[in-house]
């Protein structure tokens, strides 16, 4: 079954997000991806646990920070590191900062992906961080930036592990930091 | 009797305003508060940003009606008040030009960003939810004194953007501008949805389109080359409406990172190219709007 999955599903999924950055797809194409994996995944993951078999390369925690409702790009990120084998917890759009902190607190994420669209919400991302420190997990969990104004800059200035300039680049970001 | 504004557009050289977000936002407009509701309770602090911006020099200013149908203003919780904040958001525009000495003409653009719900696949609201939501935030102008223009902007879906266009059609015969936003990419210029720039252009213009447009995502500099290709597409009027280069933090704060003299200086350009309307998006104010208008004047 994992078969299914990694010479299936994933390879379609992650050959979307080449043709995306080769400027050849857009939204639609990876919506409808996205679509296709989801539905793969409602009805093989269930199957896979039944078996004791994981194909997991560890679980990410993400969301859209607090007073920030855009939801595609995070969602996209979400279907490339299903497609790439890793576990996801989607906490939606608009998170407040302590949903954040008690989320990783409870579902210990490797890592914790958060996503702000707005030049007026990003400093959430920061607060999340600061946070994290305040109650002692930070080190527990590596943290990873995106969305349109932010930047590998921005995400050294609030002490995040790393930002992804898209959805493929987050997925490389993700493996990168999971394997040091 | 002032000259009707498309008469105006039939020349190049018209000016319109910069960003009225980040204006508010410097006013102390809090991050997710909804900018339109300040039309009702802050109604000094909008009509002084047009103020602003007539004073510069703007000939056209847009109402802060931008996120106006009850679907955005609902995740705010005031999905309800669709109908006045947007009739609040025209009057204050009509006030402010009322409020300038005779002299040079002004005309309102009545402002219609994305209605906050998307279309199969990426979302999945029907044509007539979309209609509807425009036709929501259209009650606004309705009644008092019409706009100049209905400005359907920051589109990054066609079909959502004709769709405004025949809901401002059904209701009124106020003239339509519909603008674009659209990203580079390595095969040319594409909204995130896939629509061409040229592709688009043609597809607004057999829609019946008074005046084509693009706005926000670009900062002037590929401004120019989006503005050459929508040249060459169409005859009609065209308006471009760049970003103030690429959005980032300065201390802290949303800052954007072009100089106004650079942005007027590539706003000269799109007038050369043929453009025959410029003004600025994101994080442009009255300063970008003077620089242009004090080369426009001396041109």
């Amino acid at each position: 079954m994992l078969i299914v999955i990694e010479a299936g599903f994933s390879v379609g999924v992650r050959a979307a997000g080449k043709l995306w950055e080769e400027g050849e797809y857009f939204l639609p194409e990876l919506a409808f991806s996205a679509e296709a994996m989801k539905s793969a995944m409602a009805v093989l993951q269930p199957a896979l646990l039944a078996q004791g078999v994981s194909n997991s390369k560890g679980r990410v925690l993400i969301g859209t920070v607090q007073g920030d409702i855009h939801d595609i790009g995070k969602s996209l990120v979400t279907t490339m590191l299903l497609a790439n084998n890793y576990e996801v917890i989607d906490l939606g759009a608009n998170v407040s900062h302590d949903t954040f902190v008690a989320e990783v607190k409870a579902r210990k994420p490797q890592i914790l992906g958060m996503s702000a669209l707005l030049t007026t919400t990003m400093s959430g991302q920061g607060e999340v961080i600061r946070l994290l420190v305040e109650h002692g997990l930070r080190d527990s969990v590596k943290v990873i930036v995106g969305g349109a104004p932010t930047t590998s800059g921005w995400a050294t200035e609030i002490g995040a592990d790393g930002h992804g300039e898209n959805a493929v680049a987050a997925v490389a970001l993700a493996n990168r930091l999971l394997e040091d | 009797m002032s000259v009707p504004l498309m008469d105006r557009f039939r020349s190049a050289g018209i000016l319109f305003d910069g960003g009225m977000g980040s204006m508010l936002i410097a006013q102390g407009l809090e991050a997710g508060w909804p900018p339109e509701e300040w039309n009702i309770s802050c109604p000094d602090v909008v009509r002084e940003v047009h103020r602003e911006y007539l004073n510069a020099g703007s000939d056209v200013i847009g109402t802060n009606t931008f996120g106006g149908t009850p679907a955005r203003l609902g995740n705010h919780g005031r999905g309800g008040d669709s109908r006045d904040l947007n009739a609040a958001g025209l009057r204050i525009a009509h006030e402010a030009i009322a409020d300038q000495e005779a002299g040079r003409a002004r005309h309102v653009a009545f402002s219609m960003g994305p209605c906050g719900e998307m279309m199969p696949p990426v979302g999945s609201a029907d044509e007539t939810r979309v209609r509807d939501e425009f036709l929501a935030q259209l009650q606004g102008i309705l009644n008092g004194e019409s706009p100049d223009l209905i400005l359907v902007e920051t589109m990054i879906d066609v079909r959502e953007a004709l769709i405004a266009m025949e809901a401002a059609r059904s209701v009124c015969d106020v003239p339509v501008a519909v603008s674009m936003t659209y990203s580079r990419n390595q095969r040319g210029f594409f909204t995130m949805m896939g629509n061409e720039a040229n592709v688009t252009t043609r597809q607004l213009e057999d829609a019946g389109a008074d005046v084509v447009a693009a706005n926000c995502s670009i900062a002037s500099h590929d401004m120019i080359d989006l503005a050459r290709l929508l040249r060459s597409a169409t005859g009609l009027p065209i308006l471009c409406q760049a970003n103030a280069g690429q959005p980032g933090l300065h201390d802290g704060r949303p800052a954007y990172d072009q100089a106004p003299d650079e942005f007027a200086a590539h706003a000269m350009q799109l007038y050369d190219i043929g453009i025959n309307a410029v003004g600025g998006c994101c994080g442009t104010t009255p300063q970008f709007i003077r620089l242009i208008r004090e080369r426009l004047d001396g041109h």
